[in-house]
């Protein structure tokens, strides 16, 4: 056992010290993806107070708002839903004017881990030694270097996708239809419901605390937009928060023709046109708040 | 409270420090109870009711059969305490068939009546039923012998061992299932001085390895076995999902099984032993009897055996197979695909029996056994389809786009991932072939390897996939 342990130790020093110098990360999808989350649920603690949260999945964190940065942050979390950036504004030290709430994923659980994880010590100390698993490494390096070496993809794309026999167009078209179908299907009723309870109650907490919470509804593709799913989770939110704004997807598509990256994520020029109709909503809660 | 969070090493190692503390065997088990009821009361502490409802049951029932002054009296309390177990379990999981959307709504219950009707799966019900069948079973059959009351076991202290060896926390939530006749005689003053921490360690450290570093490493890349995104998967990344999906459940559920072994060494008990290398099995019987053998030994015992085992000719006993595999895979969850894959086995074990006598499955040589643990490994990979998607169309289109997909394959990496986690459950089914030619030095270094990965290497966490059962 003592042997082990010495090993084990050893490793972790001489580990500590090459990636505490390296300084790099080479991750899977995911993990890039929790390594972004915990970044961004980090740095809301050290942040200075802003008069505006947003909270949200990726579709929130892809939005931008050039020149309200000082009354803005976004807790878009990516795979997450608004009410782990709920709770993490609930558990900050400091309390946003505003949170605007998004409402496009109510079925995702609210996710405690990652907000510890995001507030612990190693983490906070340490994050590079937290962030780069070293078989995980060393397995991509090796995929990356095959794939770098294979001179004709023999049933095998160059990565980043689309597949081979794909334009960038036909690979949009492929996940939309996959969108489409899952968005076929509805929220099991006991689900949803049991989902916007726990909204309710963290809302409720939120507005104990004196915060003004608005709900918002993003807008994805429109061959989305009215399918069974996205219906139930708009009318549900209607139904269960009457007193509540809601910011809806149609107010912010106003006008514009959006094409997605993959039925839900906007693209750069849907961006720019959804915070233009979302900028006199934006303007009135900063210069309202301003102090 | 999850085994690898840092709430549950810090309730450990205040329940190990009282544990030891305390002078006598019952203080001791007092301490244990406790802390398992607390355990179990932080993951749902109004299902405790449905708990404490199997525990008098099996106590009582299993009591009054010891001390029944005939056998007609004691087959009826041993029934009564076999059907109200099956009928909790019934209820509780299986009422999701037919209930849906009803079951396990948030709506509050205004009756008893919509409570049981709205309540959740309670956690671990599927073991503590099982144990408390194996209980009342057990000394109906006199595999167990109930002290006497003149040897200090009167019907409060039965009551007492009773509800730790159904409530005892490391093996709990999802099992190994233990027997009543194996645990009982267990109950005693146990010593600090009596513990084996070097093997506890390397339990421990095996087991979360296993968990932390090889099944949540593997669970991000699986991740795509959902529906619909496999439908965006190229045959060959299917299989390799596929086979990465027999690691990772391997790896979890071994993970689990070791970690809760070696939690219960720590406070001195012996649990049995789990997987026993199941991807050396050479035949579907063999993985059976490697592959949660807790479960297949219980099934075995106080199902296949009862039925008729295979006493009873060649139409009767493949009939009891089919039955147990049947009943085995329904015992996972209220699905029909669970159904579906306890019959794959039951099918596969049909099917095999003719074949057992014959010169290859008979044969020693290398290429030989290399060929039935190939053929044995493809089966059981082929059924979790049924397992992880447990809608039947989905899993049934899994293995469609397996034999047929339009999609080509993406990139490198996630295969290279499979490969690589994939190859560590391989490499310890091999590190077992080679055993003897493993030094003492080279086993050390490999927990130390195992460790430093375990601080390191972590996947993103993801639960149990045994605790959902």
């Amino acid at each position: 056992m003592k042997t082990s342990i010495a090993v084990a130790l050893g490793l972790i020093v001489v580990y500590g010290a090459l990636t505490g110098l390296s300084n790099s990360g080479f991750e899977t999808l995911a993990q890039g993806y929790l390594r972004k989350n915990r970044n961004v649920i980090a740095a809301y603690a050290t942040t200075e107070p802003r008069q505006v949260v947003f909270a949200g999945s990726s579709l929130t964190a892809a939005l931008h708002f050039p020149g309200f940065e000082s009354c803005t942050y976004n807790l878009g979390l990516i795979g997450e839903s608004a009410l782990t950036g709920m709770d993490v504004v609930h558990r900050g030290h400091w309390k946003p004017n505003t949170v605007f709430v998004e409402i496009n994923f109510p079925e995702r659980e609210s996710n405690a881990a990652l907000i510890d994880s995001a507030n612990g010590w190693l983490a906070r100390h340490f994050p590079d030694f937290v962030y780069v698993p070293p078989v995980t490494y060393l397995a991509q390096l090796g995929g990356a270097a095959l794939q770098h070496f294979r001179a004709v993809p023999a049933g095998f794309a160059l990565e980043p996708t689309p597949a081979p026999g794909m334009g960038t167009g036909a690979a949009r078209e492929a996940e939309l239809a996959i969108q489409r179908e899952v968005s076929e299907t509805k929220l099991r009723a006991s689900v949803l419901k049991y989902k916007l309870a726990e909204f309710a109650k963290k809302i409720e907490a939120l507005q104990k605390n004196g915060l003004n919470v608005v709900l918002i509804e993003l807008p994805i593709h429109p061959q989305l937009e009215d399918a069974p799913r996205f219906w139930q989770i708009r009318d549900a939110f209607r139904q269960s928060f009457p007193d509540l704004r809601l910011v809806s997807a149609q107010e912010l598509a106003k006008g514009l023709v959006l094409k997605t990256t993959d039925g839900l994520h906007l693209t750069a020029e849907d961006l720019s046109g959804v915070l233009r109709n979302f900028l006199p909503e934006l303007q009135a809660v900063c210069a309202k708040q301003a102090p | 409270m999850n085994y690898s969070s840092l709430t549950f090493v810090a309730f450990f190692c205040l329940v190990f420090g009282g544990y030891h503390c305390v002078r006598t065997a019952g203080q001791q088990i007092a301490v244990l109870v406790l802390a398992s009821l607390a355990f179990y009361a932080w993951e749902s502490a109004p299902l405790l009711g449905v708990f404490l409802c199997a525990w008098l049951v099996t106590s009582l029932t299993s009591y009054a059969v010891s001390r029944s002054s005939s056998h007609a009296q004691a087959k009826c309390y041993a029934t009564l305490g076999v059907v109200v177990n099956l009928c909790l379990l019934g209820f509780f999981k299986y009422k999701f068939l037919w209930l849906g959307d009803v079951a396990g709504s948030t709506q509050i219950p205004a009756t008893l009546g919509e409570w049981l009707v709205l309540a959740p799966l309670p956690i671990g019900i599927s073991f503590y039923t099982f144990h408390g069948i194996s209980l009342v079973v057990d000394v109906y059959s006199k595999n167990y012998v109930l002290p006497q009351q003149g040897e200090g076991i009167g019907m409060g202290e039965h009551l007492r061992r009773t509800l730790l060896y159904l409530v005892f926390f490391p093996q709990l939530i999802a099992g190994p299932i233990i027997k009543a006749r194996d645990f009982f005689p267990q109950v005693g003053l146990k010593r600090l001085s009596d513990v084996d921490f070097v093997a506890c360690f390397r339990i421990l450290v095996l087991g979360y390895f296993l968990k932390t570093v090889v099944a949540d490493n593997l669970a991000e890349q699986t991740a795509w076995m959902a529906y619909p995104y496999f439908e965006r998967k190229s045959s060959l990344e299917l299989v390799l999902m596929l086979y990465g999906y027999s690691a990772q459940i391997f790896a979890d559920f071994a993970g689990y099984s070791l970690i809760a072994i070696g939690l219960a060494k720590l406070l001195g008990y012996r649990l049995p032993d789990n997987f026993n290398f199941p991807f050396l099995a050479v035949s579907v019987a063999d993985f059976w009897q490697r592959w949660h053998i807790s479960l297949s030994s219980w099934l075995r015992e106080y199902l296949y055996i009862p039925l008729g085992g295979n006493r009873k000719g060649w139409w009767r006993t493949n009939l009891n197979l089919i039955i147990v595999m049947l009943l085995g895979g329904l015992w996972h969850g209220a699905a029909w695909s669970f159904a579906i894959w306890g019959l794959w086995h039951g099918l596969g074990l049909v099917l095999e029996r003719p074949w057992l006598e014959s010169g290859l499955m008979r044969s020693e040589r290398p290429a030989a056994k290399l060929l039935r643990i190939f053929i044995v490994f493809n089966f059981v990979s082929f059924g979790w389809p049924f397992f992880r998607l447990q809608e039947i169309d989905q899993a049934s289109r899994y293995v469609q786009l397996i034999l047929h997909s339009d999609v080509k394959s993406g990139g490198l990496t996630p295969i290279s991932l499979i490969l690589v986690y994939g190859s560590v459950v391989a490499l310890y089914h091999l590190a077992h072939v080679y055993r003897e030619r493993v030094s003492a030095t080279m086993r050390d270094w490999a927990y130390g390897v195992m460790l430093f990965l375990i601080a390191t290497n972590q996947g993103p966490f993801s639960p149990f996939i045994y605790f959902q059962f």
